[in-house]
């Protein structure tokens, strides 16, 4: 029927898991990491060859 | 202990399955379902009618507004998916989770057209408030019943300040891109020959 409110998919459980994923490793390996400043202050490096 | 390379591979692993889920999802319980053709009539005739009701003697100036509105749906619609705050079981595309219909043609529409209708900032912001009631307590209720949106951790009017938040900075942004160019045009004149 359309007019009807549908399960939850399955979808929305792997996103939890890949949210949950990006955020630990944005806390334990990106935040206040070298990158991350270069990044926020758009001060990256020239690298001399 | 986690490594980055680690997190990388398992991040990768995760979304591997997370669009496999998406397509696999789509093609067999999505694709040309009735609300599936709901959405694509929405989107068809939300476009035809922003097209024809829109001042095109203010185009540059609405498109502008619209476009500013539009880039911010998506970006919270993308960040409520993400945090599974909401998750949109129809859509008209696969791969990208946003709900393509409202968020690039329904919602802007009715945003565009405030702007353009309601000029001073007094009746602006009532209509805005207005529209964002009826955002909250009409539309999304409408979309929950016919099945193209859940709400997981949301509330309705939780939506409330933030639909009347997106107009007014959309429009304060407008207002200050359109001073910097009518000062820089004053200050960049074209020189006329002698």
């Amino acid at each position: 029927m359309f007019l009807m409110v549908s399960e939850i998919p399955k979808d929305v459980e792997i996103q939890e898991k890949l949210t949950s994923i990006h955020i630990d490793e944005w806390a334990k390996e990106d935040v206040f990491h070298l990158k991350w400043w270069l990044l926020k202050t758009k001060c990256s490096p020239v690298i001399k060859k | 202990m986690h490594s980055a390379v680690s997190y990388a591979i398992s991040g990768i692993e995760v979304q591997k399955q997370l669009t496999s889920a998406r397509l696999d999802e789509w093609m067999h319980n999505e694709l040309f379902h009735l609300r599936w053709w709901f959405l694509l009539v929405l989107f068809i005739v939300s476009a035809y009618l922003w097209w024809k009701i829109v001042d095109k003697s203010r185009l540059y100036e609405i498109v502008l507004y619209s476009a500013l509105i539009i880039i911010s749906i998506i970006v919270l619609d993308e960040l409520g998916e993400e945090l599974t705050l909401w998750d949109y079981p129809y859509d008209l595309l696969p791969l990208f989770p946003p709900l393509f219909s409202v968020d690039l043609a329904s919602l802007p529409i009715v945003y565009s057209l405030v702007y353009q209708y309601f000029r001073t900032w007094r009746s602006f912001m009532i209509a805005s408030v207005v529209m964002a009631g009826i955002f909250c307590f009409l539309l999304e209720p409408l979309l929950v019943l016919s099945g193209v949106y859940q709400m997981l951790k949301w509330k309705s009017y939780y939506g409330f300040p933030i639909y009347i938040f997106l107009a007014i900075s959309a429009k304060v942004l407008v207002n200050m891109i359109f001073s910097i160019h009518m000062k820089a045009g004053v200050i960049n004149k074209p020189k006329t020959g002698r």
